[in-house]
């Protein structure tokens, strides 16, 4: 579905991203484990079109996305949840998903379908529906996020580091949702992570990016058990 | 001093608080959105002030609803016209640098008035003229109880169009957090040049409201100072800011020309501009105080 082919990007000096390659396939969810700074968030940000590609291209079903901007890349089905979740502050929750639809221009009651999905899914989110994002604690953020990536209806949802700055508890939660979404909507996931139990727990597959250069692939089961992997990124 | 006349300079002194306090907004809407003050906004009131005074009006004709909707299309054009020229080429540079490319606008405007419009000053008689309203001992310019009702028709629908529109939200989304707005799909820079239109807009409209109480010339362009002192006392990058400080300004300013002297009605201002910048950066309402000036 999601195919990344051997790209590099920098940020004026600094090699971001060396020559990197990896795939999704359609309804998996797919991990990329990294330490701070390996550029996780790089990667993402080369999908949706906020950093440009030096070299190598992206495909998505099959398209070329290198010359797309990032509204187009919304259109084509992808859907970003940043890094720090970038709620609008100031825009109420309902606010918030409202703009997350805005790809979709949904008619009235095609938005209030798709909001009760996103209530379904996050009941909390009703509840503070007139709250300002601002207001809301990290883990109503976090799911807050990830309802107005849903809103555009996408078939690839990114998600970069969900469990930055959370409680296990809340983790546990948001780990749940990802895999709810994945399995009863069918979206696909690329999910970015330095919290490699958790996100290896969810996933069919795994990639590990040291200094922009991914190091090893392979299945979650295969990743769990690799003592690289064990000693760098488990604990021991 | 007897309470007729207070009324009266109250009501003179909320109705150029309310011209401040379209020029504020004017200032703090680019503010919110990209992070500079456009230092061209007094221009753009007085290119207004011209557009209507001389053009539309004086040797036009038009009315006032007409005239309105002219100086509203042509300020939107040349809002959308200035952001391409004066801010979008410079987006990625420092912000210092677009300012002082807004400073440059200023001049060159300034200048072009004289131009297009010659270096005369331009008298114009308004919807209302000279004309004055009674209630009992208070008589008040009709003009001023017109740019009230206007000033606040405009605030109802500005807070209406950023509430309820799908476009006024998605300029409130990219001036919160731009890169996550571009993640929703939204077009940053086709908003933040609609941004710049809305903005030339106010002044435009302040223009229209301002040129039958004062001669229009170069020196109208004080506005966008006093606009910014609004800015400044309401708490830079706060809309109720920008409109409380607009009309706190207008008031003292004119119960100071009452009551002390016409003569440092401007002295005085600026004395309240400077203790604002240094007692409160952060003005009566606002939160981050000018953190990228
Ligand atoms: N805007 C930027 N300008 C310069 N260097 C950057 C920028 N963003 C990231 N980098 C550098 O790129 C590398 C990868 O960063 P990033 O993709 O954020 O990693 P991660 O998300 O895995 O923590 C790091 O060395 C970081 O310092
Ligand atoms: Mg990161």
């Amino acid at each position: 579905m999601l195919v990344v082919r051997d790209i590099d990007v920098s940020y004026g000096n600094i090699r971001a991203l060396k020559g990197v390659s990896l795939e999704v396939q359609e309804k998996e969810i797919v991990c990329l484990l990294g330490a701070n700074g390996a550029g996780k968030t790089t990667m993402m940000r080369a999908i949706t079109k906020l950093v440009p590609v030096q070299r190598g291209a992206i495909e998505f079903m099959g398209q070329v996305l290198n010359d797309m901007s990032p509204a187009q890349i919304v259109r084509q089905g992808i859907s970003c949840v940043p890094e720090g979740r970038k709620i609008f502050p100031e825009m109420t929750v309902l606010e918030n998903l409202e703009m997350g639809a805005y790809p979709q221009g949904y008619t009235k009651a095609e938005m209030d379908q798709n909001l009760e999905k996103a209530f379904a899914l996050f009941p909390i989110l009703k509840e503070r529906m007139h709250q300002a994002g601002g207001t809301l604690s990290g883990g109503q953020q976090q799911m807050l996020a990830i309802a107005r990536a849903l809103m555009a209806k996408p078939r690839l949802l990114l998600l970069d580091e969900p469990s930055l700055g959370l409680a296990p508890l809340l983790v546990e939660r948001v780990f749940e949702a990802i895999q709810q979404i994945n399995k009863q909507e069918g979206i696909t996931v690329l999910l970015a992570e330095q919290n490699a139990r958790m996100a290896l727990r969810i996933s069919q597959k795994g990639y590990v990016l040291v200094n922009g250069e991914i190091t090893l692939s392979g299945t979650a089961t295969m990743l769990q058990n690799n003592e690289e992997v064990k000693k760098n990124y488990l604990g021991g | 001093m007897n309470v007729a006349v207070l009324v009266q300079q109250l009501i003179n002194g909320l109705a150029m608080g309310c011209i401040y306090s379209l020029v504020a907004l004017g200032y703090t809407f680019i503010w919110n959105a990209v992070g500079i003050v456009n230092l061209a906004q007094g221009d753009f009131v007085t290119m207004a002030a011209f557009l209507y005074a001389a053009t539309l009006s004086n040797k036009l004709g038009f009315g006032l609803g007409l005239s309105l909707l002219g100086v509203a299309a042509a300020m939107s054009v040349f809002g959308m016209g200035a952001e391409r020229v004066v801010y979008s080429p410079l987006k990625d540079a420092h912000p210092r640098a677009v300012m002082l490319s807004t400073l440059a606008l200023g001049i060159l405007l300034s200048n072009m008035y004289i131009i297009i419009w010659g270096p005369y000053p331009v008298t114009t008689q308004g919807p209302f003229g000279q004309g004055v309203i009674h209630f009992g001992e208070v008589s008040i310019l009709k003009q001023n109880l017109f740019v009230i009702v206007i000033t606040g028709v405009l605030l109802i629908l500005q807070w209406l169009f950023f509430r309820r529109t799908t476009l006024g939200k998605t300029m409130r989304a990219v001036a919160q957090d731009r890169e996550a707005a571009t993640l929703m799909g939204i077009d940053t820079g086709r908003t933040i040049a609609i941004t710049f239109a809305n903005s030339s807009i106010l002044a435009g409209i302040a223009g229209i409201l301002l040129a039958p109480l004062f001669m229009v010339s170069v020196d109208l362009s004080m506005v966008g100072q006093k606009g910014f002192a609004s800015c400044v006392i309401g708490g830079f990058g706060s809309i109720i800011g920008a409109t409380v400080g607009g009309i706190l300004l207008g008031t003292i300013e004119i119960f100071v020309a009452g009551f002390l002297s016409s003569r440092y009605k401007d002295a005085i201002v600026f004395l309240i501009l400077i203790f604002f910048l240094l007692v409160r950066p952060q003005g009566i309402l606002g939160k981050k105080a000018g953190e990228s000036l």
